[in-house]
């Protein structure tokens, strides 16, 4: 079943929208993807804003992830984490789905293209028409339907939705929504500095695209994606009257191929990127470079963050696939990989697991996912927290579930650069 | 947030746990010139910042404190670093000279045997060390002969050390009194260092600003040194330019 959506937080202009707290959930094929990020408990005591960002896309067969989180001591950071979460989220699906010729739709164009607009959606990628798909008739009323129905799902987060997807006179729903809950009052001025502009993707005149063929280097797209939201990430900055380094942010990435389990991961700072194998075992995909000093992390807006850039690539893993990945910020990673029981990190990893698969709708897997984060206690561990999960609805064994005790558990490790 | 009890088990996750501290490092002088009303005015002081710090509803989670006096010898006396909701202020007494560089020493000896570095699968890393130096006058040597030949490389071992090492976040120097060099304060320090008086009010200032500086430096992904410049200054204490 094809599949598209775009769900988590989006790059920030003058107006600072940046949410504290964004669940999102979406359904790519057999994979559930859930995503919930949540302001610090002492963030949110002190009146400050949530610095972390995720932002997730996808396109039959690929499913991007992007994770960051701004450096604590920048008071704007957060519009580097949601820039960079958005662009490189849009690059490396942009790089993995070019343009799809839509011979309709081509045939009404004007007979110049325009160029690619300096923005971080996708523009030039076209869906392709079939005759399932309905989203081409669907009018502007059915459309108001859809929204209310989508809202009255997430008011009632921990009730069914049913009633909310039953008439028959909806077209068929991609299984995707993303919800934030703003604070009420603005923040304080250090936090709320009037910044102008809207976010910037510039296409540098000389810059062509590496051509991707099959099969597709994931390795290739991933640094190249990170190399042009890293600049990006420069004129952004300008664009809104501030300096680099005041949108700091460490970024994560992760590719999914839900056809051919292929997957990539990168990262340039702190923050984990896991994988729970069929087996019950909990492996880190990609290792970020540490700086040997725990207040202090590697950033993407850094001059050599390509140094620091940790990239991974691998096939399906046929004897003990994936059956959920798990991209987050140190905020969480902090707390799980520090500790000294590591069976703690595969019971952790499995009952996230068995918890999204068993919420009774996708909504309440987001809604559960945030609501823990937010709330969980660990003494001195007061960070934003952002987790994104796609896990594995279809394809499982019996034993797979991962709701048993006894299966064999190690923290294995996965080759990087 | 209510948790919405139909999602099943997410309360039931256990997280693991691992704290992550902030020590916080108190250097004192007590030579015999801090006798009387200045070394009087310190104790109270050092029973103010533990109510205050206790009080602050993060801070008290994390923050542990070690005071290291120094006079013609220099001592560890909390014996390691306490918790600050464990913290009573030890009785202090003025005499001798002044040894800073000893206390730098003993500072060294504390960071590798008291602060916990990161280990993955082992354990969460404590944050960098916030170091204040309180001092009267300039450092001596054991006879008392003013000189910077000790306490500079005593000084550098804390702060030039190799990778992997702990080391501190930042070294905030005040001098109370007419005896305090403002160059010499600036060269203990890493970035700020202060003056101020010997008065009463002086110090409760004093120990007000540890405080608010202490809290500020409790927060994921700032630095004391980033934190610490930005707290603003009681009338009393006064920044060295």
């Amino acid at each position: 079943m094809s599949f598209a959506f775009v769900v988590g937080d989006r790059a920030l202009s003058g107006e600072d929208t940046h949410p504290l707290w964004m669940a999102a959930y979406a359904m790519a094929d057999d994979y559930l993807v859930v995503g919930a990020s949540a302001v610090g408990q002492m963030h949110l005591a002190r009146g400050r804003p949530r610095d972390d960002a995720f932002a997730v896309r996808a396109h039959s067969p690929w499913v991007v992830v992007a994770v960051s989180d701004g450096v604590g001591s920048r008071p704007l950071s957060r519009y580097g984490s949601a820039y960079v979460t958005d662009v490189l989220s849009a690059l490396l699906l942009r790089a993995l789905k070019p343009a799809v010729p839509d011979p309709e739709a081509a045939a009404a164009l004007p007979t110049q293209r325009p160029k690619l607009a300096p923005s971080p959606d996708l523009p030039s990628i076209r869906f392709p028409q079939s005759s399932a798909s309905k989203r081409a008739a669907v009018s502007a009323p059915i459309f108001g339907k859809i929204i209310n129905c989508l809202s009255a799902s997430f008011r009632t987060v921990g009730g069914p939705i049913e009633e909310a997807t039953s008439p028959k006179s909806l077209p068929p729903l991609y299984q995707a929504a993303s919800i934030a809950w703003q604070p009420s009052q603005p923040f304080a001025d250090a936090h709320n500095r009037a910044v102008t502009g809207p976010p910037v993707y510039q296409e540098q005149e000389s810059e062509t695209q590496s051509p991707i063929t099959a099969p597709v280097n994931l390795h290739e797209v991933m640094r190249q994606a990170f190399q042009k939201t890293h600049h990006g990430l420069r004129e952004h900055a300008l664009s809104l009257g501030l300096t680099l380094s005041d949108l700091a942010c460490t970024a994560l990435a992760l590719i999914l191929n839900v056809e051919t389990g292929e997957v990539a991961a990168a990262q340039v700072g702190d923050g984990a990127v896991l994988g729970l194998t069929a087996e019950g075992s909990v492996v880190e995909l990609v290792h970020g470079e540490q700086t040997g000093d725990s207040q202090s992390t590697y950033t993407l807006n850094g001059p050599d963050f390509e140094q620091h850039l940790a990239i991974t690539s691998m096939a399906r893993r046929q004897d003990d696939p994936f059956m959920a990945l798990y991209v987050m910020t140190d905020g969480v990673s902090g707390d799980l990989l520090y500790s000294p029981k590591q069976d703690m990190l595969t019971e952790w990893a499995r009952k996230v697991d068995s918890n999204l698969q068993n919420a009774p709708t996708p909504a309440q897997a987001a809604g559960g996912m945030l609501n823990w984060l937010a709330t969980y206690e660990v003494p001195g561990s007061w960070d934003d927290r952002t987790l994104v999960v796609i896990t594995r609805k279809g394809g499982r064994a019996h034993g797979d579930s991962h709701n048993q005790s006894g299966a064999s558990s190690s923290a294995q490790t996965a080759e990087g650069r | 947030m209510a948790n919405q009890s139909n999602v099943p088990d997410w309360m039931a996750i256990e997280t693991p746990a691992g704290e992550r501290l902030l020590p916080v490092y108190l250097l004192l002088d007590t030579s015999s010139s801090m006798q009387g009303a200045p070394i009087r005015a310190v104790q109270e002081g050092l029973e103010q910042f533990q109510r205050e710090v206790a009080a602050d509803p993060f801070a008290r989670e994390v923050v542990k404190v070690g005071v290291i006096t120094f006079s013609s010898n220099a001592q560890l006396l909390t014996q390691g670093l306490v918790p600050i909701t464990a913290f009573t202020a030890p009785p202090l007494e003025a005499s001798g000279v002044t040894r800073l560089d000893l206390a730098f020493d003993v500072l060294l000896e504390s960071m590798d045997r008291d602060v916990k570095r990161p280990v993955k699968g082992g354990q969460k890393g404590d944050w960098r060390p916030v170091v204040f130096v309180l001092t009267d006058g300039r450092p001596t040597d054991a006879n008392g002969h003013q000189t910077d030949h000790l306490w500079i490389p005593a000084r550098d071992r804390v702060v030039n050390r190799e990778k992997g090492k702990i080391k501190p976040g930042i070294i905030v120097a005040v001098g109370c009194g007419p005896g305090v060099d403002e160059q010499t304060l600036k060269a203990i320090s890493t970035g700020v260092a202060f003056r101020m008086g010997t008065s009463e009010a002086a110090f409760v200032a004093f120990f007000q600003y540890l405080t608010q500086s202490i809290v500020s430096s409790v927060q994921p992904g700032v630095t004391p040194d980033t934190a610490i410049p930005d707290v603003p200054l009681p009338p009393d204490i006064i920044r060295i330019p």
